[in-house]
């Protein structure tokens, strides 16, 4: 994954290149809007990481040419604006995602590769099958290992959440916001017993463990060890 | 119940048109046309009755003397034969005129009055009399010979006269009324017109449109007016942008250094083997999250009051309602409580949906923290919107309520958190027109947020 960060602050800059670079994603680090626009215009870009409060030029309006522009790239805004109302902002300007500063590096690479496989069409599959759990996105069923997973509407759409991004981390912050649609984070640990819930019904008889908790991270659906 | 009331004089429907400026200055217009109208035609009305009468008991006078006249000559005879001429020539246009003769002794000598009315003729009183179906003004005086006589005239051509007249001045009043009514409302309803403008524009600088001004044209009072507001209303939205531009360097001026300290923390964690140490820098990144929320918590608060801009689109309440009763259904029943919901389906609202499904969110957060297990948990939404959250739990008491509902304000129960959060639902609820109601569930909490009247 090639990545194009736009960030004035250098210290935050430097930091997401050594996180990243721990990850193998690869990082263009510029500094100004103009900078990134221009850049972003060539291609070769496969995520474009960007600073709201940017010199010379707002975020927003950053996104906003670059999209007419014609640059389809998903757009992942980081920002010290984190309020949830300046994050729906965000998202209704054209961002793909919006994280606020500070944040967690292993919550801006899980989201990093999401939008990463969400822009590769993993996404609208009809079928989604990981190791032994298999899941049928018209019919809106899910089996393991040939049992069938008694979910509720939410539970479905949080195991293909998983699904799609299976083998990376998900965050909280990324649950809330692709399966229940919400962009604020409640302040009790809801998600986490939805979380708790669905691995219940998920390894009720099963051998094996398949939904791992990342300690303060978030969680991940195990890398596919065998088919059934 | 309002039903279960005495009816009312003025129907709710009509009051509303009733405390209009137009239609109160019109009906006060109106009326006091009316009254100077009114005035005026009953003492006009009095002046010409009160003259007619004159001339009619000069006219009956007149006629007294000359018959008087001719008594003098030829006495009763004459004044008998006088009278029959008189009755004989009969002009249409005048008033039927009676006679009537009497001798000393009271015998009836001439004239067509039938029964004589009392009328004292010693001291030649006149006075209004009946004869027959008719009505009569008469004299009645004694000659010089001790004989009586009555003169008198029909007083109908009077009554008719003023009958038309008081028909033709209430016409003229009712249409003086009518016309006094509709000017004053035409002028009042523009002017009404002109004030609900001002009314509308500062409801929709209140909602968020913070581009509204009044604009006026002309060079009148209300015109001024309209100036005037329009130029404080620019200078709120100056001050909003300011606020609004400082608040947002603030949080990054703010956020930008603690974003450091935590890359600083975490970088040493990674660097350091030392189980104790690492737990400490936790701690202190847990310490930076905590400020970093807390200061967004104020921010929030902060931009409500301001009213900075909040897009108005409308949204399935009930949907985001029922997403939310799922995300928080599994956590009440690890909590041991009973939660259920009852949401009407369809029911929308204008506004904005993520500081509405905090609200609800932040509601359902106190409910889990709070509420013992065992209790019942009930969300509950309603076309209105109405949105009631209400447990069974120890509820919170009465010298309380205030207290939780204000900034920092804890209950003695006290839990995690910053305190912002029912502070941050009271301003959310006001923001979308709605208040928020703290009520005694017997036993238990119910939090009603809804329209100010219901």
């Amino acid at each position: 994954m090639h990545v194009l960060l736009i960030e004035d602050d250098l210290l935050t800059a430097s930091a997401i290149q050594e996180v990243l670079a721990r990850e193998a994603i690869t990082v263009e680090p510029v500094d100004t809007a103009e900078a990134g626009v221009q850049r972003a215009g060539l291609g070769d870009i496969d995520v474009i990481v960007m600073d709201r409060m940017l010199p010379g030029m707002d975020g927003l309006e950053a996104v906003a040419r670059l999209r007419s522009a014609g640059v389809e790239k998903p757009i992942l805004m980081l920002s010290a604006l984190g309020r949830a109302e300046q994050r729906v902002e965000g998202l209704e300007h054209g961002a793909d995602d919006y994280l606020a500063k500070p944040f967690e590096p292993n919550e801006l690479v899980a989201r990093l590769r999401a939008l990463h496989r969400r822009a590769g069409a993993l996404a609208n599959q009809p079928i989604l099958i990981h190791g032994d759990i298999e899941l049928n996105v018209k019919a809106r069923t899910a089996h393991r290992a040939g049992r069938h997973l008694g979910l509720s509407p939410k539970e479905f759409e949080l195991l293909k959440y998983l699904m799609e991004n299976a083998g990376e981390i998900v965050t909280r912050q990324m649950l809330l916001l692709h399966v229940w649609k919400l962009s604020f984070d409640p302040q009790t640990n809801v998600v986490d017993v939805n979380l708790v819930r669905l691995r219940r019904k998920l390894e009720e008889g099963a051998a094996q463990a398949c939904l791992e908790t990342v300690r303060g991270h978030g969680y991940r659906l195990r890398a596919a060890s065998h088919r059934p | 119940m309002a039903i279960a009331c005495a009816p009312r004089r003025i129907g709710p429907e009509l009051r509303p048109f009733l405390s209009s400026i137009a239609t109160r200055q019109a009906l006060l217009t109106a009326c006091l046309t009316l009254a100077a109208v009114a005035m005026f035609a009953l003492s006009a009305l009095a002046a010409v009755e009160a003259s007619l009468r004159a001339d009619l008991l000069h006219t009956i006078d007149t006629d007294i003397a000359g018959l008087a006249d001719g008594a003098a000559r030829g006495g009763t005879d004459e004044l008998a034969a006088r009278i029959g001429d008189r009755l004989a020539v009969q002009s249409e246009e005048s008033a039927a005129p009676y006679y009537l003769l009497q001798d000393v002794v009271g015998r009836r000598l001439a004239g067509n009055i039938g029964m004589p009315p009392p009328i004292d003729a010693g001291r030649s009183e006149f006075a209004d009399a009946t004869i027959g179906t008719d009505r009569a003004l008469i004299r009645a005086t004694r000659l010089s010979h001790g004989a009586i006589l009555m003169v008198g005239r029909s007083l109908r051509p009077t009554e008719k006269l003023i009958a038309t007249l008081r028909l033709r001045l209430g016409l003229l009043a009712g249409c003086a009324f009518a016309a006094a009514l509709a000017a004053g409302w035409w002028t009042s309803a523009r002017l009404a017109g002109r004030v609900g403008a001002v009314n509308r524009i500062f409801r929709r600088f209140e909602e968020g449109d913070r581009a509204a001004r009044v604009a006026p044209r002309g060079r009148d009072e209300l015109a001024m007016l309209g100036e005037h507001v329009d130029r404080h209303l620019s200078q709120i939205d100056m001050l909003l942008a300011f606020q609004q531009g400082i608040s947002d360097n603030v949080a990054h001026e703010l956020r930008t250094p603690l974003a450091h300290l935590d890359m600083r923390l975490r970088r040493t964690i990674e660097q350091t083997a030392d189980p104790a140490l690492t737990a400490d820098l936790e701690n202190a990144r847990g310490d930076v999250r905590s400020i970093v929320s807390l200061f967004d918590a104020l921010l929030d608060i902060a931009h409500g009051e301001a009213g900075a801009r909040m897009p108005r689109t409308s949204f399935d309440l009930s949907e985001l309602a029922g997403s939310l009763a799922e995300l928080y259904a599994p956590s009440a029943e690890e909590a041991g409580l009973d939660f259920s919901t009852r949401i009407a389906p369809d029911v929308t609202m204008t506004g904005e949906p993520m500081q509405i499904g905090r609200m609800i969110a932040n509601l359902l957060d106190n409910a889990l923290k709070f509420v013992p297990a065992g209790a019942r948990l009930r969300l509950s939404v309603a076309p209105g919107p109405i949105i009631v959250v209400e447990d069974s739990g120890p509820g919170i008491a009465p010298d309380e309520r205030e207290l939780v509902m204000r900034r920092f304000g804890r209950g003695r129960s006290s839990a995690a958190g910053h305190g912002l959060g029912l502070a941050l639902v009271k301003l959310v609820a006001a923001r979308h027109g709605l208040v928020l109601r703290l009520e005694d569930a017997a036993p238990g909490a119910r939090f009603i947020i809804a329209q100010r009247d219901s």
